[in-house]
């Protein structure tokens, strides 16, 4: 209990405070190229498994990055005003950086059109605090 | 001759649809599986209510996903949440919200129980990650684990031990202890006393559940919305720079100021009150003069039991319009 003020406030638990901060995204300003396939037509998830498996090599922001996670896998998707977003960010728990891929519905079958860096504070905690 | 030959094609006819159904559950999507568990659920199909996407799919051990299904109906949108498993283009639901549950929400939903909003997002499109949903009424509890057994009688705060443990229970079985996702939906009809609201967001904070969204009806377009917060564990060691006191008056609701340890004096509406107020704009401008030269990064908001949370609600979503433009936590004060 912490008197405050003259005001009684009860605090039952000491818990983490996050404090938000922005995301520093190194931005590809061009259209990343990706691998599209009948499969992944209904399913962002499985648009960026098949960039994963056959077109992370084609991507300039994605060679840089990739070569530092030693499991690279899909960890997130979540849904925007354009779209889905798809992270990649280190399974084996190195998680410092991560690539942001962002997909739109294009002619039915949902393609990468953006491919960014993105800093470790997106994967969680201060994910929800922060805003695209 | 001719009915053999039509009993052998509808036969067949019926083989090659059994055939078919087999094939295409065995090349389901992560997607397509959730949109078979909202099409197969008794509650949305009794409903008409239509898959939309998923709001958030979150990977939480290998082959293992929580997700966030975006539900409409009734020209509302609820997040149904599920866990699904899968490999090589195979998902199935590994888990799902009791009955009870799903239908209680539905119904939460389209009973006019809700707070209503003028400034909070909408429920669906707001950005988090996979959250605990916890509907409160005056009668009951429920959680997407069943009813919540609360024992307690009169207005305490101490936490509900089994709400507790549906809380440990969402981060266990259904997180997999993945250590991100630390947030709640409270789905809490407006009659609901401070204090019992209170209560409920003690009890999942016990389990690390800090992020906190009370869900609402926005009053303009009658959609789902979602005021955000925190829970007073997210505070830490730190003091906040604002807090604002609300209490019940005989006629409308009267607000004490502390700023940075230091209250406010009474603007002379009521000897304990800094301001008094029967409307958030009312509100809205009194906190921005009492706050014009000092903006506080942390705030809490902070109402007595006798406080409903409608009327709680109705003032922390106009004042996080106002004023708070930083970290806003949810508290209860006593006089």
């Amino acid at each position: 209990m912490i008197r405050h003020g003259g005001i009684v406030l009860i605090l039952l638990l000491a818990g983490c405070a996050t404090t938000p901060s922005e995301p520093e995204e190194v931005a590809a300003e061009r259209p990343a190229q990706t691998d599209t396939g009948p499969s992944e037509i209904t399913d962002p998830l499985a648009t960026a498994e098949v960039w994963l498996t056959n077109g992370a090599e084609s991507d300039e922001v994605s060679r840089k990055v990739m070569p530092t996670m030693r499991e690279p896998e899909i960890i997130r998707i979540y849904k925007t005003s354009a779209g889905y977003n798809a992270l990649v960010a280190d399974g084996a728990g190195d998680q410092t950086s991560a690539l942001k891929l962002s997909m739109v519905l294009s002619e039915g079958a949902w393609t990468i059109n953006d491919i960014s860096r993105v800093e470790s504070t997106l994967l969680w905690p201060t994910f929800e605090l922060q805003n695209e | 001759m001719r009915l053999s030959r039509l009993l052998i094609i509808l036969v067949f006819v019926a083989a090659s649809g059994a055939l078919t159904n087999e094939v295409s559950a065995q090349e389901t999507s992560l997607f397509a599986a959730a949109e078979a568990a909202v099409e197969a659920d008794p509650t949305w199909s009794a409903s008409n209510a239509s898959f939309e996407g998923l709001a958030i799919a979150e990977r939480v051990g290998d082959d293992h996903w929580v997700v966030e299904a975006i539900v409409r109906f009734d020209e509302r949108h609820a997040r149904w949440p599920l866990r699904l498993s899968g490999s090589e283009g195979t998902w199935n639901v590994a888990w799902k919200p009791e009955a009870a549950y799903t239908a209680g929400l539905r119904n939460m939903l389209i009973s006019g129980t809700l707070s209503t909003t003028e400034n909070s997002p909408s429920w669906s499109s707001q950005r988090r990650l996979p959250t605990l949903p916890v509907i409160v009424t005056r009668a009951r509890q429920l959680t997407p684990f069943g009813e919540v057994a609360d024992e307690a009688e009169g207005d305490t705060v101490q936490p509900i031990p089994s709400l507790v443990r549906h809380a440990n229970r969402w981060v266990k079985e259904v997180l997999n202890g993945h250590p991100g996702p630390a947030s709640v939906d409270f789905i809490v009809a407006g009659d609901v006393s401070w204090a019992s609201f209170t209560r409920a967001l003690y009890s999942v904070s016990m389990a690390g559940l800090y992020a906190v969204y009370v869900v609402g009806i926005d009053e303009a377009n009658g959609d789902t919305s979602a005021l955000q917060a925190l829970s007073p564990v997210a505070l830490s060691d730190k003091e906040p720079g604002l807090v604002v006191g609300m209490y019940a008056l005989e006629s409308g609701h009267g607000f004490r100021l502390a700023m940075k340890g230091e209250v406010a004096s009474p603007s002379g509406c009521h000897e304990d009150m800094t301001f008094c107020s029967t409307s958030t704009k009312r509100f809205e401008k009194a906190l921005g003069e009492a706050l014009i030269e000092d903006t506080p990064g942390f705030t809490m908001f902070a109402a007595e039991r006798a406080v409903t949370t409608q009327d709680a609600i109705r003032y922390l979503d106009s004042a996080t319009f106002a004023v708070f433009n930083r970290m806003l936590l949810m508290g209860y004060i006593q006089r």
